[in-house]
């Protein structure tokens, strides 16, 4: 994960001479939502939830078409996990993921522009004890977003980002516990950040 | 089918991916763990302001061991952070204090697993929650367990193992026993450790009211 994040950030620094016209590169932070990552009932209803956490995202992209570009997004986010039933709110530790995506994107009108993409998301845990001990997990993703791009610097565009995703998720201690199927999560980023490359 | 067709299906097809829930176990499969004092129900658990509960055990024969193993055990039960506990090497800020030892004399309510001579003869223990008659467990809890033979019998130290991890599964709130000999809450356990009984029991447990409360003792 490390190493896919410093090949991108390298490539987000070099100057804008090297890349080719249409590459396009962004960086941008933000903050990610969630929906529960477990919705259970034992007595009354339990919900597993992250809190918004602070994400950051890098891209790379390049024309594949007149209007059309093709690309991989990677990011990476931190949460801080509780679990909430009743009026009790227990400290389930952090989980913090990490992204790939393989995006296709295009233009919508003006300085909007679309993106859709697939790919995997990798849960870390750092606690020995909760739904997501020991060994992480990951999962298959789904999403899309918009992306308004507005030029402010000679080579750098101001980026903001509104993206969309979502994923099925269990880990190898639900099922030990007798979970079965998945739960449904969804995940909105609110990002902020630069980019430059083809406009 | 139209591409507008193939695209609409697919849009639900996602959202109801992306809707489901999981599909959670019943945890229907359970047995009683209140204690029945008189005309009083006792029922208790942990706070989340308490966790983890600290447990100290004392450093006699593979008591310390066993208890990071039972420890290990019951923390591994609860999804939800509902109970966590840790060994603590200072018993003066124990909530939980295990001993080898024979318990003292007393009045209090005692929660005991006495070995039966013909079924698992190597050891016994006692834990003693120390609830008074408002309601209050004043702490630390006490668990006093002591082997009948030699330690160094390998029988005896799987007595000692089980039996502590039955003895922690009453401090965390299973007051009762198991009737099901395949539940490490079975009065005279003899398997080594909890069964998903034993699970869907404390999970239950921390999620029904409690009408007991801990006490800081020190």
């Amino acid at each position: 994960m490390l190493k896919s994040l410093a090949v991108l950030g390298l490539v987000t620094i070099l100057p804008a001479g090297a890349l080719c016209a249409q590459t396009e590169v962004s960086v941008a932070l933000g903050v990610t939502g969630w929906t529960p990552l477990v919705h259970d009932y034992v007595v009354q209803s339990i919900d597993a939830k992250p809190s918004p956490g602070p994400t950051i995202a890098l891209g790379i992209g390049h024309s594949i078409a007149p209007r059309y570009t093709a690309g991989v997004t990677v990011s990476y986010s931190s949460s801080a996990l509780r679990g909430n039933y009743g009026t009790t709110s227990s400290d389930l530790g952090h989980v913090r993921t990490f992204t790939a995506m393989g995006t296709v994107g295009g233009h919508v009108s003006g300085a909007l522009h679309w993106q859709a993409g697939a790919g995997f998301l990798h849960y870390f845990h750092d606690s020995q004890a909760g739904f997501l001990a020991g060994s992480g997990t990951t999962r298959l993703l789904m999403g899309g977003g918009l992306n308004f791009r507005r030029p402010m610097l000679a080579h750098w565009d101001l980026l903001a980002t509104a993206n969309y995703d979502f994923h099925r998720f269990s880990s190898p201690d639900l099922r030990s516990h007798g979970y079965t199927q998945s739960q449904g999560v969804q995940r909105i980023a609110l990002l902020l950040g630069l980019a430059r490359g083809a406009r | 089918m139209s591409h507008r067709s193939i695209a609409a299906v697919a849009l639900a097809a996602g959202l109801a991916a992306a809707c489901a829930d999981i599909g959670a176990p019943t945890r229907a499969d359970l047995y009683e763990w209140r204690k029945v004092v008189g005309t009083d129900t006792l029922s208790f658990h942990w706070p989340q302001s308490f966790l983890p509960v600290r447990i100290w055990a004392e450093d006699s024969d593979s008591l310390p061991n066993d208890a990071d193993a039972s420890i290990a055990q019951w923390n591994h039960v609860f999804l939800y952070h509902e109970y966590a506990a840790v060994r603590v090497d200072d018993s003066t800020t124990a909530d939980v204090i295990v001993r080898e030892a024979a318990p003292p004399a007393g009045d209090d309510i005692l929660l005991s697993r006495w070995s039966l001579g013909s079924m698992a003869p190597e050891c016994q223990a006692t834990t003693l929650p120390n609830i008074d008659d408002t309601r209050q467990a004043h702490l630390p809890m006490h668990i006093y367990i002591t082997a009948r033979f030699s330690t160094a019998l390998a029988s005896t130290q799987a007595c000692l193992a089980l039996t502590l991890t039955h003895e922690i599964g009453h401090t965390l709130g299973i007051f009762a026993h198991s009737s099901n000999p395949n539940d490490i809450m079975f009065a005279n356990p003899a398997v080594g450790r909890p069964s998903a009984r034993d699970a869907n029991t404390a999970e239950v447990l921390y999620h029904s009211p409690a009408n007991v409360s801990p006490v800081p003792g020190r």
